[in-house]
């Protein structure tokens, strides 16, 4: 099953995939923003069917169960639904905002500057909404203060201290990967015990591509550990560096190949280099 | 502990915020568009996660961002959608050690048998917000959003090919476009309906 199919975009939604494949899916969802556009058009559209409640057919059934399960997709349906409501008034009675005119690309263009304006009173909007978290979790914290399960509450509560003494860093140790050579020996990577990710810069001998994907191979088993999403190159000369984090937790000591696709101008990716790797934990 | 309180309380002055800004940006002027387009991949990642505050999670992941980027004065070594989300991955992660506050306040109010009434208020504060939200659109975007979903599901498609027609604009573009005006819309009515449902927690509790 393709990784942006319909079908596997459903089992995401619903949760349904393995833990590692969703995984995958959550990171494009935030860095590649052609995977991110895709599935947020998946997913409205999904639950633009199901607000209309015209379709019967047994993939909605699935997705009801997901949607009483989720605060998430029950905000998304109340809005779905609203907003056909909201179409269907202006359809029906003529009158309203649904009605305006849509005006042509060439007659809009003083309209940019409201919609300027609209950007910037959002900006403002999510700078305020940063300053304001603290405030939104005393409140619901409040909420909480008056119910019955007071001490449910504070022994969450304890565990939530506890959480904050100890708080998760990051830690990344950063190694360049020159180009690979017929002969050569593979490249050692020195990883202290306390590391959580690795950053490898792999070196391509090529200005041809502009996008990359990178996966890690089990030398010994030729299992595949992990896969990027799409990853920018930076230009370095007539090279191009590559920067691939990896999670230090997929490894162990042992023997690794680091092989990485470059898109041509023509779309199609192809291998522009295969890095191997001696990884050492300490 | 002192300091972990003074690191955890850190909130961004508008210098802080313009760099994260900037530093989003990658070199380009987008005018937040940028910003708002991670936070709302952001909040969908959270929301999918089924973290009762996505939005929450979100402004908390891009406050951390801002302050590393307050604190060391560039993060070069990772793209920005990568970095927003290793620490989205930790947020996230430690939000699973909260007490799971809406989980218990909901089972309450199922317990006193306010189900239906609660999820009938919801639908209407939503269609509420969602009006008073549209009234803050530019005419063209509110004239498209509204045109584009004025459908019934048989006509769907042919209803939008004329209106991209009319339009001067692709099919894909205008997917695209109704999509991102249907997210401003989403991430506004969900802000109006929290403070809806915040006054009247407020009155209720008087």
């Amino acid at each position: 099953m393709s990784a942006d199919s319909d079908e596997y975009l459903f089992r995401y939604i619903l949760r349904d995939l393995p833990e590692g494949e969703a995984e995958r899916l959550d990171e494009r969802s935030v860095t590649d923003e052609a995977f991110a556009q895709r599935l947020r058009d998946f997913e409205n559209d999904l639950v633009d069917r199901y607000a209309r409640e015209d379709a019967t057919d047994e993939s909605l059934n699935r997705f009801e169960q997901r949607v009483r399960d989720s605060g998430y997709l029950r905000n998304k349906v109340q809005f779905a639904r609203a907003l056909q409501k909201v179409s269907m008034h202006g359809e029906t009675d003529g009158t309203g905002a649904a009605t305006a005119p849509v005006l042509s690309i060439g007659r809009r263009r003083w309209l940019e500057v409201f919609a300027t304006a609209a950007m910037l009173l959002l900006v403002a909007t999510g700078y305020l909404a940063l300053r304001t978290v603290s405030l939104r979790e005393d409140v619901a914290r409040l909420q909480v203060e008056r119910s019955a399960v007071e001490r449910q509450k504070e022994q969450l509560q304890r565990d939530l201290e506890g959480a904050r003494a100890t708080p998760q860093r990051l830690k990344t140790v950063t190694d360049r990967l020159p180009p690979p050579r017929r002969g050569a020996d593979e490249h050692s990577l020195r990883l202290p015990s306390d590391t959580t990710e690795v950053l490898l810069q792999a070196v391509i001998e090529s200005s041809e591509y502009e996008t990359f994907w990178a996966s890690l191979q089990d030398s010994t088993s030729g299992q595949t550990l992990w896969r990027s999403g799409d990853v920018s190159g930076t230009a370095d000369g007539a090279n191009r560096i590559v920067q691939i984090t990896i999670p230090v937790s997929l490894l162990k000591s042992g023997r690794y190949s680091l092989d990485v696709s470059g898109k041509t101008g023509a779309g199609i990716f192809e291998s522009a280099g295969s890095y191997p790797l001696r990884v050492m934990l300490e | 502990m002192a300091r972990a309180n003074i690191k955890r309380d850190w909130q961004p002055d508008k210098t802080a915020f313009d760099r994260l800004l900037a530093w989003l940006d990658e070199g380009t002027e987008s005018r937040g568009e940028r910003y708002l387009e991670i936070r709302e991949r952001l909040v969908d990642y959270f929301g999918r996660r089924d973290c009762p505050f996505p939005e929450d999670l979100a402004d908390e992941t891009l406050n951390r961002v801002a302050r590393r980027l307050e604190e060391t004065g560039s993060i070069d070594d990772v793209v920005p959608a990568r970095y927003c989300y290793i620490v989205a991955k930790f947020v996230f992660l430690e939000s699973l050690r909260r007490p799971r506050q809406v989980e218990l306040v909901a089972q309450n109010a199922e317990a006193a048998g306010a189900q239906v009434a609660t999820e009938r208020a919801e639908n209407e504060r939503t269609f509420a917000c969602l009006e008073r939200c549209l009234q803050s659109c530019s005419i063209a975007d509110r004239a498209l959003i509204l045109d584009y979903y004025q459908t019934t599901s048989g006509s769907a498609r042919e209803n939008r090919r004329q209106l991209a027609q009319r339009l001067e604009v692709t099919a894909n573009s205008l997917a695209i476009r109704a999509c991102r005006i249907r997210g401003r819309l989403e991430a506004c009515v969900r802000a109006c309906v929290a403070a809806a449902t915040y006054r009247q927690n407020s009155v209720s509790s008087e």
